[in-house]
């Protein structure tokens, strides 16, 4: 039976797995900036699924990252190193989250 | 002779599995007979056995989107009743797009408010006994 606990414990570890996946397309990016795209459509999914499991700041985080990266794509101007770490600071807050829960 | 089915079907379409897990879960309390799929590639292939009366799909997926996929959809099952989630970021792009391009039956935005999305989806199929199973075209 799934309860609003088994909810949320799936949600905290759905967060746990996405992190490290976070980290290694920022890694990707710095190394390959034509790699946004990936890189939005998972900050995009956890814009949606925080909110929707109770998480609203995770949406928060995780929708001011997406909206770097869509500025990024509709511009047509690649991200440089400081851009990059932007969105590294958006994951840590994203891991500290993620240990309070 | 039609062949009734207690509940109506939904398909729910995302390539994120906790979305996937938590609107289903939600749908299915709502009293509808829910199966899901990972992608609209998915969707397209088991349509035939599932035979939906509602497919809610989120429209940003990798390869086929949603939006192409409710386009699709509208074409071959014009019965079908199609909803289209996508986030908020991206809704005030999206929105009108969907129903007038890709001819949407129904609209909502992630993060998903469940009592919204319940009211779409009984304005849509209304939860009640007896749905033909054929009632897709």
């Amino acid at each position: 039976m799934i309860t609003a606990a088994s909810l949320r414990e799936r949600f905290v570890s759905g967060l746990g797995r996405r992190i490290p996946d976070l980290i290694e397309l920022l890694d990707s990016l710095e190394i390959d900036s034509t790699t946004v795209d990936p890189v939005m459509r998972a900050f995009h999914s956890l814009a949606g699924i925080g909110g929707t499991y109770g998480f609203p700041d995770v949406t928060t985080l995780a929708r001011q990252a997406e909206v770097r990266c869509d500025e990024w794509i509709r511009s047509g101007v690649a991200p440089v190193a400081g851009d990059v770490n932007e969105l590294r600071d958006i994951v840590e807050r994203l891991a500290t989250i993620h240990r309070l829960l | 002779m039609v062949n009734f089915r207690e509940k109506a079907v939904a398909l729910i379409v995302d390539d994120d599995e906790e979305m996937r897990h938590i609107v289903e879960h939600y749908v299915d309390r709502m009293g509808y007979e829910t199966c899901t799929a990972v992608s609209a590639e998915a969707a397209l292939e088991m349509i035939e056995a599932a035979q939906p009366h509602l497919l809610i799909t989120d429209a940003l997926m990798p390869r086929t989107d949603g939006r192409e996929l409710c386009k699709q959809i509208k074409l071959r099952y014009p019965r079908v009743k199609v909803v289209v989630m996508t986030s908020l970021y991206k809704a005030a792009r999206y929105k009108s797009e969907a129903y007038r391009v890709f001819h949407a039956d129904g609209y909502i935005t992630k993060p998903i408010d469940f009592a919204e999305l319940r009211n779409v989806l009984q304005r849509l199929v209304p939860v009640h006994q007896g749905h033909p199973a054929g009632e897709r075209q």
